[in-house]
This record gives structure tokens, C-alpha cells and sequence, in this order.
């Protein structure tokens, strides 16, 4: 059984783009007692090894451990912050929405109340016109606890409903917290976990990586959106939930490895593991910085389908949670 | 074999960027007896050395092998089975036409008649209904139009014929190359992905170190077919290096051979990621392609030719 405390632990953490320490630290003091070696690169990124019962080659499992978030850009004269997206986020799911400073400071998104607007009530507000209201008066009083450069991201909300979690930072705590699982088991692989940093700002975190461990094969774990929403019918949906995970073959920036993804697909099936693929091209993963920076690798990745991705309420369904958990394991006994 | 022969030999080996095993192992069996030795990459890239002189330069020939295509994305009930493109293509141009899948299953491209990005296409493959048409598809399968390489007076027309012709063009230099004592050691690159940005280039060339590198590829704007190759100057990613420019219309002056200059603003070639890896000197030739990405894409065999005899003459002059 997966150990969903510590799932909640992470997605609680604070880790935007630039600014995983916290999350990072978490993870190392977790799997310090089953790695065989673990560093810091000069990237930011957590990576442990851990020998394998075979020898010859090396295999590298990745997650990302930042989340989307804000950076504060500005203090207003009324004790009001201005801020800039660190990572995609869609505006209209920001106002209201609660959030914390790296200070541990809670905040909401204010936004002007919609009868006072003069354009089109019915669309967003652009990020520019949003703040976040800490309930400083002034300038001066905002200042005594923030300053232009600090982060932000939506307050932690771990929440298990009915089947599902439902937090602000599934996208990509759910894939750390898998690989930490993998790290508690005896491997058949040498394995490398790389817990990347700044993924949602471009994959730098990755593309370190890619150079320094030169792997044999790459398995990115991550999330997906999953559009199996009301409204949403047929290929529209993407993927969804309660169908496994899904084991890509193409997204918006890898085509995936054709033999690694028949093999996962063929021997799941074998194993009655349930697995899905997309039905249409979107989004992309560090894949695409371990198939081609330096020499390149062999890739897979396996992604959870999310409801509501990069929002402050992504939900993942944990039976899919444990169709990746079981394909993880596969992998490693397969390669 | 004539450069004819191993076109023929291609365009029936054409593969759609990710799934590009059947033409590199074609390309492998055309280039092996011609080089010392040849490598695919982990993204299928195929390398292939041909060893110089002691001390010799490094001069690496690049090309991609792969053509746009599409690949099965959805299963509808009615066993018609939905399509994405992977590499820029021209769809509209190839409703009705056959589109063949790697496991041989054959349908023809519909469209649901919008414009755009609001458009859905379809394979109708003749399935009764979901159950028949998963029997013979998977979702993720690739596929490509066929029917393509028909010679008509000394232009080839057909889907796919551009990239059919610069790997044709590259192994048959590779062929001639074999029995000279050139000053430059000859690194041939067919690189995988190369209609998805030139995905392949950078990590099939980082093993090696090159001198000088040549890329070779199709291009369609502002040029002329039947007026011979072309120098690109400038991409929409890259400036060519003006030294080996220069050499390149020294040359086409010396041996009387027409070239033509091309300034893009668009149509990033694999230039920059090479420039970027391997910091040489890197120079974007061309023949020219009237209608590419469609069934009716259509070169001139004689700008071929001309490239090859131009290509030679700058690894010769060394």
C-alpha cells in the first residue's frame, strides 16, 4: 500500500519555480535510509542513485518538484501586491482563490467586483488587473513583510474526496512521491531518481540533468490534463480518470521511444495493468530535455490524468495513481 | 547504383518523423559498403563514417529522413478513426488520398469540410464499425500518403519526394566519395525528427567533432525548380558560415554550375542545433521543391545532380 501521508506532506509544500528547497528537503530526509547517493547538482536538483540486483544499465526516473505559483512584481500604494505567473495559469480560475507568500503569509486574489466592470463581464481578468491582498493598509506596512521577488502559491488544501486528491500541487508531487515509493524497493535496475527543478518555467532542472547522468533509457512520471468533464465528449477528452495511466506515444514536444512504449503497453497488458493513452497532442514533460540534450535517450513517461491542471484544486484519482505505481514497478523488472 | 536507383529504393522505405525504422534500415543497407562504419543513435538517427587521410579534416553531411505524416489518435463508433498530423502538412491538399498505415492497412483521408484549426480529419479504412477497425489499427499507429515518386520528364512528383531525393542525393555522394583520396574525413548524418524542428540533428552530431558541416534539405520559397540548387543564406533560425558560402559560389563559378541564394524569414533547419553542438562552421544547401507536403510536391532530378557535383567538388578542394 502507497503511504498517502506523505503524498499530502508534499502536495502541501511550498515549491514554486525556482524556489523547491522546501520540497526538496522533504524528499531527501525520506529516502536518505534507501539511496545509495544522493546530491544537489548545480541545477537545484535532488538526485538519488540506488544499485539495482543487475548491473549494466542505467536507468533514470524523473519528477518534476515545482508547481506553478506567483512572483510578487510590485507593492501598491493601498498595501495591495502585484504579481506575475511563474508557470501557465488560466486567469479566470485565479481570483478568490487563497494563497501563501514563502513566509508562510496567507493572501487572497482580489480582483474588482464584476458590477464595477466596464468591459465584457463575462471575460477573465487579465493577471496584470489582480492582486493579492494580504490586509496590509499601506505601502509601508505591506513592506514590512514582503518584498518584490518573493513567491507565492495557492494554499495548501490536500484533501481526499471520495476516490480522488485533490490538491495544489498533484502536477507533480504525485510523481516525487511515486519515485520515493520505487527508492523503499529492491531494484532490479541502477536507477537514478531526478527530482527536477523548474519545470513549469522550461525545463532547465531536466536539461542539467540530461548532461550529467547520460542514461540508458529515461521514464518521466507526471501529470496530464484529463478533460472528462461535462460538455466534453470523445477524443476532446484527452484522457480519463479511472483508466489508468496514461503511457504517451506522442505529446506536444517528444514523439516517445516506439519499442520502450510497445514493450510497457504489451507487458502491462500481460499483467493486467490498466493503462490509456491520449487521444489528441498537448502539453509536454522533461522527456523532451532527456531524449535530446547532449546525446540524447531513450524515453517513456507516464502521467496520471488530472482534473483541473495548474489550478488550485487539481484532482487525481488514486486508482490511477496505483495503475502508475504498478506500470513503475513493471518497468524496473522489465528494462 | 544511379541516384534514380536509390531514390526508388527510398521513397518506398518513407517514414513519418518517430517511427523512422524501415527507411534508416534501408539507408543503412544502401550506405554500408561505402563507409567504415555506421551507428543509429537512440533516437534512430543513423551516423556513418567514411575515415580519411591521417590528420584529414572532418566534414559532416547532414539530412533528415523522415517525411510529415499522421497517426491514429481516436476510434469513432462508427469505425472511422480520427487523425493528428506530426510535421507540418498540408492536410487539406490530401483528403482522398490513400494513406497507408505502418502494419500495411490502407484507407482514405476525409475531412469533416472546416477550415483551419477547426477542422477534424479521419482514415476511412472500410471498418464495419469500432471493433473492425481496432482489429487492424491501434490508437498511436502511424501513417502516411502513398503513391508518391512518379517521374514525369525530369521532375519527380509525389508525397515525400523532397525527402526521398536529399537522403538519395547524401548516400550517393557517400557512394562516389568512397574510392577518392579526399582531404576531409566524411561523416554522413540521417537524422530522425527532423520535420518536427530538427529534433534529431543535435544529439545524432554530438559524438563527433566536424571541420565543416553541410545540411541538406528541400526548400520551396522564392526558388525556382530546374534552376539548380540553393545556397541558404539565412533561415529562421541560422545565418549560414559566409566563408563557406563564398567557397560554395567559387566553386558552382568554377565548374559552371547554376546556383540559386535564398534569405528566409521562416523554416528553421537543423543548422542552428548543429552550430550549437558542434561550434563549426555550418553552411544550409538545397534543391528546390514546388508544392511541398502535398500529393503534387514535385523536384527536379538535374538540381539533385548539380548538388551532388557541387558537394564533391567542395570535399575534393578541401
Amino acid at each position: 500500500m502507497l503511504d498517502f501521508k506523505f503524498l499530502k506532506e508534499l502536495c502541501d509544500a511550498f515549491g514554486p519555480s525556482g524556489c523547491e528547497e522546501s520540497v526538496a528537503n522533504l524528499i531527501e530526509k525520506r529516502i536518505s535510509h534507501f539511496a545509495d547517493r544522493i546530491e544537489y547538482d548545480k541545477a537545484g536538483n535532488l538526485v538519488a542513485m540506488k544499485h539495482g540486483k543487475k548491473s549494466g544499465k542505467k536507468i533514470l526516473y524523473s519528477a518534476h518538484l515545482d508547481e506553478v505559483g506567483m512572483m510578487i512584481s510590485s507593492v501598491n500604494e493601498d498595501g495591495t501586491l502585484g504579481f506575475q505567473p511563474v508557470g501557465g495559469i488560466d486567469p479566470r480560475i485565479l481570483p478568490s482563490r487563497r494563497v501563501v507568500l514563502e513566509n508562510s503569509l496567507l493572501g487572497v486574489i482580489g480582483s474588482m467586483a464584476v458590477h464595477l466592470k466596464k468591459e465584457d463581464k463575462n471575460k477573465a481578468t487579465p493577471i496584470r488587473e489582480l492582486y493579492i491582498d494580504i490586509g496590509a493598509e499601506n505601502r509601508e506596512e505591506a513592506l514590512t513583510q514582503v518584498a518584490v521577488g518573493d513567491y507565492a502559491t495557492f494554499a495548501p488544501n490536500y484533501k481526499v474526496i471520495g476516490g480522488k486528491v485533490l490538491s495544489k500541487a498533484i502536477d507533480d508531487r504525485a510523481g516525487c512521491f511515486l519515485m520515493c515509493e520505487m527508492l523503499k524497493r529492491d531494484l532490479e535496475n541502477d536507477s537514478w531518481f531526478v527530482f527536477t527543478t523548474c519545470e513549469e518555467i522550461g525545463g532547465f532542472g531536466s536539461a542539467a540533468a540530461a548532461y550529467t547522468i547520460e542514461p540508458h533509457v529515461s521514464v518521466v512520471i507526471e501529470t496530464t490534463t484529463a478533460s472528462d468533464v461535462p460538455g466534453v465528449e470523445g477524443a476532446d477528452r484527452v484522457c480519463e480518470q479511472k483508466k489508468g495511466a496514461v503511457l504517451s506515444f506522442i505529446d506536444g514536444s517528444t514523439i516517445y521511444d516506439r519499442e520502450l512504449y510497445d514493450l510497457i503497453r504489451s507487458e502491462a497488458e500481460k499483467q493486467n495493468i490498466i493503462l490509456q493513452t491520449k487521444t489528441k497532442i498537448a502539453g509536454g514533460n522533461d522527456s523532451s530535455r532527456f531524449q535530446r540534450k547532449w546525446k540524447g535517450t531513450r524515453c517513456a513517461a507516464l502521467s496520471l490524468p488530472c482534473r483541473y491542471l495548474h489550478s488550485a484544486s487539481t484532482v487525481a484519482d488514486i486508482s490511477d495513481i496505483y495503475s502508475a505505481w504498478s506500470a513503475l514497478k513493471l518497468i524496473d523488472k522489465i528494462l | 547504383m544511379t541516384l534514380i536507383n536509390i531514390y526508388n529504393e527510398l521513397i518506398r522505405a518513407a517514414s513519418v518523423s518517430g517511427r523512422e525504422n524501415k527507411i534508416s534500415e534501408k539507408i543503412i543497407s544502401l550506405i554500408t559498403p561505402f563507409v567504415d562504419t555506421v551507428e543509429k543513435d537512440s533516437l534512430g538517427s543513423v551516423a556513418a563514417v567514411r575515415h580519411g587521410k591521417a590528420g584529414a579534416k572532418r566534414l559532416m553531411l547532414v539530412c533528415g529522413m523522415d517525411t510529415p505524416g499522421f497517426f491514429a489518435t481516436f476510434f469513432e463508433n462508427s469505425g472511422m478513426i480520427r487523425i493528428a498530423p506530426v510535421g507540418e502538412i498540408n492536410t487539406d491538399s490530401l483528403i482522398y488520398s490513400a494513406l497507408k498505415f505502418e502494419n500495411g492497412t490502407q484507407g482514405f483521408l476525409v475531412s469533416d469540410g472546416k477550415k483551419g484549426s477547426e477542422a477534424s480529419f479521419w482514415v476511412d479504412i472500410g471498418a464495419k464499425n469500432i471493433k473492425d477497425a481496432k482489429k487492424k489499427v491501434s490508437q498511436g499507429d502511424f501513417c502516411l500518403p502513398v503513391g508518391g515518386g512518379r517521374l514525369m520528364s525530369g521532375d519527380i512528383y509525389g508525397f515525400g519526394v523532397s525527402s526521398a531525393i536529399v537522403t538519395a542525393l547524401v548516400v550517393e555522394i557517400a557512394q562516389r566519395i568512397y574510392n577518392l583520396e579526399g582531404e576531409y574525413e566524411m561523416i554522413y548524418l540521417f537524422t530522425a525528427q527532423s520535420r518536427m524542428g530538427a529534433r534529431g540533428a543535435a544529439p545524432a552530431a554530438m559524438k563527433f567533432e566536424a571541420d565543416a558541416v553541410l545540411t541538406f534539405d528541400g526548400m520551396s520559397e522564392g526558388v525556382n525548380i530546374g534552376d539548380g540548387p540553393v545556397l541558404k543564406i539565412k533561415d529562421g533560425s541560422y545565418i549560414s558560415s559566409p566563408r563557406l558560402v563564398q567557397t560554395l559560389r567559387d566553386i558552382a563559378d568554377d565548374f559552371d554550375i547554376k546556383v540559386q541564394n535564398a534569405v528566409q524569414e521562416k523554416n528553421p533547419s537543423s543548422l542552428l542545433a548543429l552550430q550549437m553542438s558542434l561550434c563549426a562552421p555550418a553552411v544550409s544547401v538545397a534543391i528546390p521543391v514546388k508544392y511541398r507536403s502535398t500529393m503534387g510536391e514535385k523536384i527536379n532530378i538535374k538540381d539533385a545532380e548539380k548538388l551532388i557535383d557541387l558537394t564533391l567538388a567542395f570535399a575534393k578542394r578541401g
